[in-house]
């Protein structure tokens, strides 16, 4: 018995590797649906190349790609992939426009053997002039910007829009009052931001007010800076301010300087000056990172009124922890029109809710029909009609999402 | 013409880059990344304006002997001896950024390692005590606002404990009972008692079924995080970026120009 085991071992094992052995020395099935087409949506230069996994995929070691400039060839080598692959983008350097490409993809096998795919194309790698999967921005851009612009002719015309109450804005007076009353200077700070971030701008604008009330009142106003062209931006806005107000010789560059351009460094400073110079009211304003509390403590430990504001969603929980009043997110970027209750800059801010609704309708429509399509697929059995209207349901789903989600 | 050349060029540039985003082809779909190449390179420039501010200010109240004197000698000190570290370095290896230099007493990268690297992690601890003291103040249970932050914070805390599920839920139960009783003795019955009953409530429920308890605490945490907290974000986010969008069109339109001064 144990004889037969030891010879059944001894002779299967050779014709097992001779069988395997046969298998490989037979040519490989190719690749199938081998397709070369232009990249869409790109700067030229490229070429995708897509197609479906060998039926040997099993046996296959490596997957080669192949480029020619002819049917005949010669064809060139560009890539080889270890792993089962259905895709390639040709990006090579040496690929030019309006020119054509011939793409072979072979499969090799553990022992060499070998299987060509069918020859695709021609393909020509072109430049396109509008990006597709931008369409839905583009869509939402004219829209808003169309919106924008309607409401601002309204605001021309309707003096008395209505805009609600901001407290953060509303205390701004209240605030510098405060601190003329004290004695004491006012803090205004960026954060870290750059004059690039649209938040900074929207700050220094809550600063021009600021500066003309502490122009108005006498007061001193600090602004320490973490980026030189905030500074500059900042010195031009205060100056304006205090000219406006009718104080020019108030106005001190000395008191708006440039701190450091690191993140704690920034934070150390700052900190510095509100516990050395005691602000009556500081003002938190613009960009802010993990300072944010780090300043607001601070101030808050001097006995300083604080009105802060960002668009950092990650830092608003830490202000509205911290100080009296926030402006969150938006009522940043509202200051302008509220405080100066210019007609053009209240168009836009409506315009800004009516987009809001649009934005809600397609969310709220979107939701729905994605969840009406998951319902009729779950409860449709055997109904035809149901099961009909559950697919068309989710494909419509599918294309709004996919036309909304294209970036 | 001083406010109205800058305008125009706010004007052309922002419908440049605007329309460049629609554009893959070149020169236009590469423009994006090489404007912020070119803010990059004048941003360098700009620090010179920085380190002007800084010298002038600091140099003055030195030199009049100001209050507080001593700190601008200080930032002074480290500003030059950080440059002297730097030339020191560039003159001995060809290049202040050598790495080398770090075990070297005095070199450029050792100034990075020894000096700013500690006081940069002092001031990023210090977020933790500031975390703790704007928390005290944001959760006293003053209001019924806060209370639900309260609330909401503690079972968000209590999800992701890997163990003591049970005596965390117990401690949490007798504050709600505590601040219920001390709502009652201040004359607000309603709130007291809905709060004193909620933590009677809690501590009996854990305490009867302190098994799912433990398999609900995380569920709960996960819950808040993923529900209410993702929304309230997403509503700041969509607000945020709208109105982002719309300042962004004011500055292009010449509508927005306080950044824009007309001295």
């Amino acid at each position: 018995m144990v004889l037969a085991c030891l010879l059944s071992v001894i002779f299967t094992q050779p014709v097992a590797a001779m069988q395997a052995e046969a298998i490989q020395t037979v040519a490989l099935q190719p690749v199938a649906n081998l397709e070369a087409q232009d990249t869409p949506n790109d700067p030229g230069g490229s070429i995708d190349l897509s197609w479906e996994l060998s039926p040997d995929s099993a046996l296959v070691k490596r997957y080669e790609v192949y480029r020619a400039e002819s049917t005949e060839g010669p064809f060139e080598k560009i890539v080889e992939f270890l792993i089962p692959t259905t895709y390639y983008t040709d990006a090579d350097t040496l690929l030019r426009n309006k020119k054509d490409y011939y793409y072979r993809v072979d499969v090799v096998g553990k022992l060499g053997t070998r299987g060509s795919s069918k020859i695709a194309g021609p393909a020509i790698a072109k430049p396109q002039w509008f990006n597709t999967n931008r369409l839905a921005v583009l869509v939402f851009a004219l829209i808003y910007g169309g919106l924008v612009i309607l409401y601002i002719e309204f605001a021309k015309r309707d003096r008395g829009m209505f805009v609600r109450r901001i407290a953060g804005l509303d205390a701004i007076d209240e605030a510098v009052g405060r601190s003329t009353e004290m004695g004491k200077p006012i803090l205004f700070s960026f954060g870290i931001g750059y004059l690039t971030d649209v938040a900074t701008l929207a700050a220094l604008s809550i600063l021009r007010r600021v500066a003309r009330r502490a122009a108005q009142y006498e007061t001193r106003i600090l602004v320490p800076n973490y980026d030189p062209i905030v500074m500059t931006a900042a010195q031009e806005t205060v100056k304006q301010a205090f000219l406006e107000a009718g104080r020019p010789d108030l106005y001190r560059e000395s008191d708006i300087t440039f701190l450091t351009a690191d993140q704690f460094g920034y934070a150390a400073g700052v900190d510095g000056i509100m516990l050395r110079e005691k602000p009556g009211t500081v003002f938190l304003q613009g960009v802010f990172y993990a300072e944010a509390l780090i300043l607001a403590e601070t101030a808050h430990s001097v006995g300083a009124i604080q009105i802060a504001g960002t668009n950092m969603a990650t830092q608003l929980p830490f202000f509205i922890a911290a100080c009296d009043y926030t402006l969150i997110g938006e009522e940043l970027f509202a200051a302008s029109a509220y405080l100066d209750r210019d007609p053009q800059l209240l168009g836009s801010l409506k315009s800004e809710d009516m987009a809001k609704i649009i934005t809600v309708a397609i969310i709220a429509v979107v939701s729905i029909v994605g969840t009406v399509g998951a319902i009729l697929a779950s409860v449709s059995g055997k109904n035809e009609i149901l099961l009909s209207l559950g697919e068309f349901v989710n494909d419509l789903f599918e294309t709004l999402k996919g036309f909304l989600t294209t970036s | 013409m001083k406010r109205t050349l800058p305008l125009i060029i706010t004007f052309l540039a922002g419908v440049f880059v605007v329309v460049t985003f629609f554009i893959p082809r070149e020169p236009f779909g590469s423009l994006e990344q090489r404007m912020l190449v070119w803010a990059s390179i004048l941003g360098g420039f700009t620090l010179l304006l920085g380190i002007d501010s800084l010298i002038k200010h600091h140099g003055r109240k030195l030199a009049r002997r100001e209050k507080d004197w001593f700190y601008s000698l200080v930032t002074l000190l480290g500003l030059f001896g950080t440059l002297a570290a730097g030339i020191v370095t560039w003159a001995k290896y060809g290049t202040p950024l050598e790495l080398a230099s770090l075990n070297e007493v005095g070199g450029f990268f050792w100034v990075y390692k020894w000096v700013m690297v500690p006081l940069q992690g002092t001031m990023f601890a210090l977020l933790a005590f500031f975390i703790a003291s704007a928390a005290y103040r944001a959760f006293r249970a003053r209001t019924f606002d806060a209370t639900l932050l309260l609330i909401a914070a503690i079972l968000v805390m209590i999800g992701r404990l890997s163990m003591g599920v049970i005596p965390a839920t117990l401690v949490l139960a007798v504050l709600l009972v505590a601040a219920g009783i001390h709502r009652l003795l201040i004359r607000k019955p309603v709130f007291g008692a809905v709060l004193a009953v909620a933590g009677v409530g809690l501590g009996a429920l854990v305490l009867a079924f302190p098994q799912d308890a433990i398999r609900l605490a995380p569920q709960v945490q996960e819950w808040l995080m993923s529900v209410p907290q993702t929304a309230a974000r997403r509503g700041i986010l969509i607000g945020v970026t709208l109105g982002t969008i719309a300042m962004s069109i004011r500055i292009i339109l010449g509508i927005e120009r306080t950044y824009i001064s007309s001295t």
